[in-house]
């Protein structure tokens, strides 16, 4: 029998909607005064979309066509202090005086602030809060920023405008995954993405694995393909806040340590119905090329003359000739694999250069249909969008169906509703990723480029290609792998305003998603082809479920405890259920015609399926004091419990504290006359705790018996990591302070924040000495350090009602250093499958530990004299010594002695990341130009070591026209002693021209459109970089947090034009 | 007044809203579930023989691996697999943290504690004698089974599993495997019972294969007598086998042959000089010839079982006994049974003519020597062999036959128990 999932107990929640839904029915609406008029900016032109609402409640409206708003006055008060604000212009106040019923006019006009201080947020505070008052750093974007960013993932879009933030695609398959690292990394174990939250719905940004199950992952820690968000539409999204780590974010308990994303969708207004139409075509291609070998020839002794042979592989590093064979012409060059000298003799060869057939210009399409509007009650907002997006691969393509929907209901004065309904549909055509040898990029780079891959036989059948590979064109062409997700986003949100002041407001969260993942391998027509490619076909299906349920209760009260001290008090429930469902089958050697699982005849891995549950129940109270304008004192905490954890560890407790004080409110600064030119002075600090849910996962304090079949018959198999019912949730401690200035009537901000996290009770898997029963452990064990400077300075030179100039520069710092995880000198290896990454004390978390070129003492290579048939030659070779210690050891001839020695010759994680936005406006034309730089990090290009193994590099062409000995490629190659690590690790660092937006807005024409926007946008067109390879904005880890800068098999970003039509009527 | 009678409600509803925070794992049983069951420890048999068999990590594997790279059995094709690469260049390059020594050692050293669990266990869960016994005697064939295998390739090792472990030497370790399987021979009966056969299988003669262990480490100790008194008391017409299928593959032939990339057999077996084999070797094409999958021996396709030990074995043992207690008729007469089988029950075949060299106590060990390493090929079994026999070790330059002695204690165990013995050099 199947038990129900134990964790979630639809009981106990209905009795809480039940409740909630019921409440609003109670009240009654009231005959009330109502202040109305329009908001413009400092030219007159009206602002849509501002909001005024009453000073320390969350009571308010939102300005509407030309500007006009009109807002009922509830509560019975004879005066009302009003608060107008609007996104980039300094906030008003104004108080108005009320003598019973009627309407009031107001008209106020916004004067522009770049340094939006004023600008309400609500992501970590105890109520909606300007800026101005909060203790820590908040970053918002909003729609405009988002649009014409070219990226059809959101996460994309926020490429370069978020502070202290570093944002990199991973791969550029047509739904390439995104990182996103607030601060840097927090976790070793788990996932360092913030935890995201979408209109009040804690919603799953993850990376499944559906499609790549034989894949050869290289080890653990693995998280290629899409990430989730890319089901949400950019387009639907009004504005968005992200928080940076602990200080601000410890009211999310356990699941903030990376900094919380907080995403608000668009809503209706009241008025007549806005219908909204957006259209763009994009065309995308390869923005760099790699250079290959070119040169007409090739070491080796022809085998046959399709070179099928065994001895037509590896030329280039190894001869592979038969033992008869090598007696009767043995080779001449130094002694490689397997003590075999080199061949030098060479032969000619037509050499190609397959990119061509490789890459296609790619095109892609984007539509989206919003209508919006309602009465003063009911307002909503509507839409549907259909996004594809070809890869520039071919066959490769995303596709993304979206319908959403969001209604407001203003019951009474004193309770609102809101619902949100989001559908979306997405699906993709993909081809095996990168970390392996048959991915498109792999297989095009670890084969020689000497065979014709459009060759085919008379039947129309691709012909091989290097023995044992596979043609990239049977890739390209025959795999068929798909991915379908079908997920729902909806939320409830009830809002009360029982009596002054006071605020209660509850949201239920749902994020449901089934994604199945297909794979089809047909038959490979050639042999020979290596039996991990299966050659005799391949099918799977993968399905996973994901079920969330975030139900959060939250008070708030705002009151005046004199004329000089305000107070606001937050309470707050929260509950998180989370269920995970994975189950997948495979097969091989398949019957014909059939694509799906039928297929099959040989089952050679189980079917298996694995879920995971999870509960967090948390509790918090965060206190605000704000005394006059200027000096805002907030304390909070929260406590939570999750499922993960043994039941003496289980609760954990979050405190917060942070304090802003605004001088420039202080009357001596504004009688003084620098407050002319410096206008605002504010001073913040913030401390907190926050934790890390991901480090485990649900199961893992378990000492786990896994059973397995055998034979038919049932094995049970202890894990050889062994459980642990004392682990503690990680938890970061994070301290932030800064300061906000504006200048020059605020015409120039001036943002910057000092930060310091420590990471604490790492958890980790510690190895355990064998002889003591286990393999592993999973430990509280080690800290990590992140710290950094966060800079951002917002500037209008040029504000003219014709023409406007705005520049935004962003300049982020980044220093991650783990600590105390033991491992000595080589510490804790991250990366399977030569474990070049490494989590070293004292050391970036996954810094590239590798061995490294023997040198002189004046930097010049030590080369090695090698025995050779015609007399010696000189080969680089790795430094030896000690590696315990590192100590570089030399023999009687100065040649190196010892073991390969191990260095740290990389950091995969940027020293800084920087922004510069231009934005010019001149009359009906605007521009955008955004440059992100991406600097101080290392790459490992594993691409190169195989291309020059193989013999299809620049380097390999090197060595056959003599510019090198022979034997070059192979020494460093590892088949005349150990690889040379080091040649493969390269600085990455990049500026990129991200986007390229030109808009044409060309207004109000006839009776048809109020407005019609015509956009030519560009996206990643340039980059300034010294990577060899494709693009050093890579991973082939995908999404992981600890293996970064891999660059193995992915598929490189591509150059992106995009025109596009907005149209309102 | 409404409005504050809903505050009330909803500040008592935030008394429901939590959620059960102890969810019990549905997808793996715990550790007291499964050692206080008859059927756990039942699965933990076929778990043990699942560890010690399957996939790239396993103790056969790791095995056959090293001591074919250390020993010359076999060549790796692609340098791209270095820990494999390590091995075959030998010497220095076998560092503490090889891949390959460190999963052998672990692999074996998990093998032992599951064995410890379910013989710590057996007693107060299982019931019936018959299958108690059979359970026992199981357990500790893979208990003696992973000291053995340690023995082979390490100086010293713990017995016991426990935290901050002492070491023994080789030597108490093989005896301890003699012990254990000296007491399950006199507990195992003549069948398995019901219950055993049905969990288990049948696809290892427990009370032969316990023999044949015996006298394996008994000769490995120098225990003469014993060796051959087990080597004698073991049934040649029963098979035992570790089996594999689709799901399960053979290790050797799904993780390395197959792929033609990793490493493959050495012509020769290795051999050279004196001890090349006699090009008539039936077992040349048995061991070295590949089929159309490139496998060969006993890694011919997924499927292909793993004899437990062969035959010729026990029959080399039999002959090398007597050839050291100077028995040199007696020693003729069981090599001969070598170099002339025909019938062998896996098909090790070397089809030859009888021995005609001399009948000198030297002239016949090495030619027990070279038919172990031919008829034992691929077993694992050579690094032990090279050493007993007093083959050129490492140190001796172009003549060496074996790259190393004995392995390092993998970094593994070093970082985490003191006790951990200084390296052998080599």
């Amino acid at each position: 029998m199947r038990k129900d999932p134990k964790g979630f107990d639809l009981g106990k929640w209905g009795l809480l909607i039940l409740l909630t839904a019921l409440i609003p029915f109670i009240g009654t609406a009231q005959n009330l005064p109502i202040v109305s008029g329009t908001i413009t900016n400092d030219f007159g032109d009206p602002l849509i979309g501002a909001t005024v609402s009453v000073k320390n409640t969350q009571y308010g409206a939102y300005s509407q066509e030309e500007g006009k708003y009109s807002l009922p006055l509830t509560t019975g008060s004879s005066s009302y202090e009003l608060v107008f604000s609007y996104v980039g212009f300094a906030t008003e106040t104004r108080t108005v005086t009320v003598n019973g019923p009627g309407v009031i006019n107001l008209n106020v006009q916004l004067s522009p602030d770049v340094t939006e201080l004023d600008e309400v947020v609500i992501t970590g505070v105890s109520a909606a809060t300007s800026r101005k008052q909060l203790g820590n750093a908040i970053s918002t974007i909003n729609a405009e920023e988002l649009s014409n960013s070219g990226s059809v993932n959101v996460l994309g879009a926020l490429s370069g405008k978020v502070m202290g933030a570093s944002i990199t695609q991973n791969s550029g398959d047509p739904g390439g995954g995104i990182s996103v690292r607030l601060r840097g990394p927090s976790t070793i174990n788990g996932s360092s993405d913030p935890l995201y939250i979408i209109d009040g719905v804690i919603v799953d940004n993850s990376s499944q694995n559906v499609i790549n199950l034989n894949a050869d992952a290289m080890g653990t820690g693995f998280a290629a393909g899409q990430n989730r968000l890319i089901d949400i539409n950019p387009q639907d999204i009004e504005r968005i806040e992200i928080i940076n780590g602990a200080a601000a974010a410890a009211i999310y308990g356990s699941l903030a340590s990376n900094g919380v994303v907080q995403i608000f969708t668009k809503r209706g207004s009241a008025g007549k119905p806005r219908i909204n139409f957006s259209t763009s075509i994009s065309v995308s291609e390869i923005r760099n090329r790699l250079d290959f070998n070119m040169h007409p020839e090739r070491f080796g002794i022809q085998g046959s003359e399709r070179l099928a042979t065994t001895q037509d592989r590896l030329t280039t590093i190894a001869d592979l000739r038969s033992a008869a064979d090598r007696t009767a012409n043995p080779g001449t060059g130094p002694a490689a694999l397997a003590g075999r000298p080199l061949v030098e003799d060479k032969y000619a060869v037509q050499r190609y250069d397959y990119q061509d057939q490789l890459f296609r210009t790619a095109f892609g399409t984007d539509n989206h249909l919003s209508i919006s509007g309602g009465t003063d009650k009911t307002r909503y907002y509507g839409s549907v969008s259909y996004a594809r997006n070809e890869g520039i691969i071919d066959n490769t393509n995303f596709q993304r169906y979206g319908a959403k929907l969001r209604i407001d209901q203003e019951v009474n004065s004193w309770a609102r509703f809101s619902v949100g309904l989001n559908y979306v549909n997405s699906s993709s055509e993909d081809k095996p990723n990168g970390n392996n040898f048959f991915s498109p990029i792999s297989s095009m780079i670890i084969i020689d480029n000497v065979w014709d891959i459009t060759e085919r036989d008379e039947l129309g059948n691709l012909l091989h290609v290097e023995p044992v590979r596979m043609n990239p064109l049977s890739i390209i062409e025959e795999f068929d792998i798909t991915q379908n997700t079908n997920r729902f986003i909806g939320d409830l949100q009830a809002t009360f305003f029982p009596v002054e002041g006071l605020t209660l407001k509850y949201v239920l969260g749902l994020d449901v998603y089934g994604l199945r993942g297909n794979t089809y391998q047909p038959r490979v027509p050639y042999s020979p082809v290596s039996a991990a490619f299966f050659p005799d076909g391949y099918v799977s299906v993968a399905n996973s479920n994901i079920f969330r349920i975030n139900n959060d209760f939250t008070a708030n009260y705002s009151a005046d405890i004199n004329d000089d001290l305000t107070s606001t008090t937050t309470a707050g429930v929260s509950v998180w259920y989370d269920r995970s469902d994975f189950s997948s089958a495979e097969g091989r050697d398949l019957a014909p015609f059939v694509t799906t699982l039928s297929a099959a005849t040989n089952f050679f891995s189980n079917p298996m399926e694995s879920i995971s549950e999870t509960s967090l129940t948390g509790y918090f109270l965060q206190q605000t004091f704000g005394y006059k304008d200027f000096l805002f004192v907030t304390a909070a905490g929260r406590i939570d419990g999750s499922s993960r954890f043994g039941e003496d560890e289980r609760n954990q407790f979050y405190p917060k504290a942070s304090a802003s004080l605004v001088l420039s409110e202080l009357d001596f600064w504004k009688n003084a006359k620098l407050s002319n030119a410096w206008n605002t002075l504010k001073l913040r600090f913030s401390y907190g705790q926050a934790g890390n849910l991901t480090g485990i996962g649900a199961f893992t304090r378990f000492t786990n018996f896994t059973t397995q079949t055998l034979l038919g018959r049932s094995a049970i198999v202890p894990s050889s990591r062994l459980g642990n019912p004392n682990i503690r949730p990680e938890q970061q401690t994070e301290i932030e302070f800064g300061a906000d200035m504006s200048f020059l009537k605020n015409r120039l901000g001036v943002s910057i924040t000092y930060y310091n996290q420590e990471i604490t009770d790492l958890l980790l898997n510690r190895s355990l000495a064998p002889t003591s029963g286990g393999g592993s452990i999973i430990e509280n064990i080690g800290e990590m350090t992140n710290e950094g400077i966060e800079l951002m300075v917002t500037a209008n030179p040029i504000r003219k009602k014709d023409f406007n100039w705005d520049v935004t520069l962003a300049f982020n710092t980044f220093q991650n250093e783990v600590s105390n995880i033991g491992g000595g000198r080589a510490g804790i290896t991250l990366r399977g499958g030569g474990g070049t990454q490494s989590a070293i004390d004292g050391e970036s978390l996954g810094v590239f530990y590798a061995v490294q070129y023997a040198r002189n003492s004046d930097g010049s290579l030590l080369l090695r004299p090698v025995a050779t048939a015609d007399g010696e030659v000189l080969l680089p070779q790795v430094e030896r010594g000690d590696d315990v210690t590192g100590e570089i050891q030399r023999d009687a001839n100065g040649q190196p002695t010892g073991t390969p020695i191990r260095n740290v010759l990389g950091d995969p994680n940027p020293e800084w990341t920087g922004s510069l936005v231009n934005e010019f406006r001149y009359k009906r034309f605007s521009l955008r130009v955004l440059f992100d730089a991406i600097w101080g990090f290392d790459v490992y290009n594993w691409n190169k070591i195989t291309s020059n193994n193989v013999g299809s590099s620049p380097l390999a062409a090197q060595e056959l026209r003599g510019e090198l000995p022979r034997g070059w490629v192979a020494a460093i190659g590892g088949f005349i002693g150990p690889r040379i690590q080091e040649e493969h690790v390269e600085d990455g660092s990049f500026v990129k021209l991200r986007e390229t937006a030109l808009s044409f807005k060309a207004g109000k024409i006839g009776d048809v459109f109020s407005d019609l926007t015509i956009s030519l946008i560009g996206r990643n067109l340039i980059s300034f970089d010294d990577y060899t390879g494709y693009d050093p904005e890579t991973n082939s880890a995908g999404q992981s947090t600890t293996v970064r800068g891999d660059d193995f098999g992915n598929v490189p970003i591509p150059r992106t034009y995009q025109l596009g039509i907005s149209a309102s009527f | 007044m409404n409005r504050i009678l809903f505050i009330c409600f909803l500040s008592l509803s935030l008394v429901f809203t939590a959620c059960d925070q102890d969810i019990p794992n549905p997808n793996a049983a715990t550790d007291e579930q499964i050692l206080s069951s008859a059927e756990g420890l039942l699965g933990m048999i076929n778990g043990m023989q699942f560890r010690y068999t399957l996939g790239g990590a396993s103790g056969l594997y790791a095995g056959i691996s090293a001591n074919g790279l250390t020993t010359g059995e076999l060549q790796i094709l692609n340098a791209g697999n270095a820990e494999l690469a390590q091995l075959g260049n030998g010497g220095d390059n076998v560092a503490p943290n090889n891949a390959v020594i460190t999963n052998l050692w672990q692999n074996l050293h998990l093998l032992k504690a599951d064995a410890e669990k379910v013989l710590e266990n057996a007693p107060d869960v299982i019931p019936d004698a018959s299958t108690r016994a059979d359970v026992v005697a199981a357990a500790s064939f893979y208990k003696a089974l992973a000291l053995g295998t340690l023995a082979q390739f390490w100086e010293q090792m713990p017995l016991a599993t426990a935290e901050d472990a002492p070491f023994s030497t080789r030597e108490q370790a093989l005896q301890e495997a003699v012990n254990l399987l000296r007491s399950a021979s006199a507990q195992i009966g003549a069948s398995p019972s019901t219950a055993f056969a049905s969990a288990v299988g049948t696809d290892i003669d427990f009370a032969n294969a316990i023999s044949a262990l015996s006298a394996r480490y008994n000769l490995m100790l120098g225990n003469l007598d014993d060796a051959r008194a087990d080597a004698e008391s073991v049934d040649l017409t029963s098979q035992s086998l570790f089996r594999f299928d689709n799901v399960n593959p053979n290790p050797v032939f799904r993780s390395s042959l197959i792929t033609s990339n990793v490493y493959d057999v050495n012509p020769d077996f290795g051999l050279s000089g004196e001890l090349l084999p006699d090009a008539a070797d039936g077992r040349i094409a048995f061991y070295l010839t590949p089929n159309a999958s490139n496998g060969k021996g006993f890694f011919t396709s997924d499927e292909t079982p793993i004899p437990v030990y062969l035959p010729g074995e026990m029959m080399l043992i039999k002959a090398e006994v007597a050839a050291r207690q100077s028995n040199l008729a007696e020693a003729v007469t069981q090599l001969n049974m070598v170099l002339t089988k025909t019938d062998d029950i896996f098909g090790v075949n070397a089809d030859l003519p009888a021995y005609a060299g001399a009948e000198t106590q030297e002239a016949l060990l090495t030619e027990i020597y070279r038919n172990r390493v031919i008829e034992l090929y691929m077993t694992g079994l050579k690094l032990e062999d090279s050493r007993r026999f007093d083959r050129p070790g490492p140190t001796s330059g172009a003549t060496a036959e074996r790259n190393r002695n004995f392995y390092p204690y993998p970094n593994q165990e070093r970082d985490n128990n003191p006790n951990t013995p200084a390296d052998p050099t080599n």
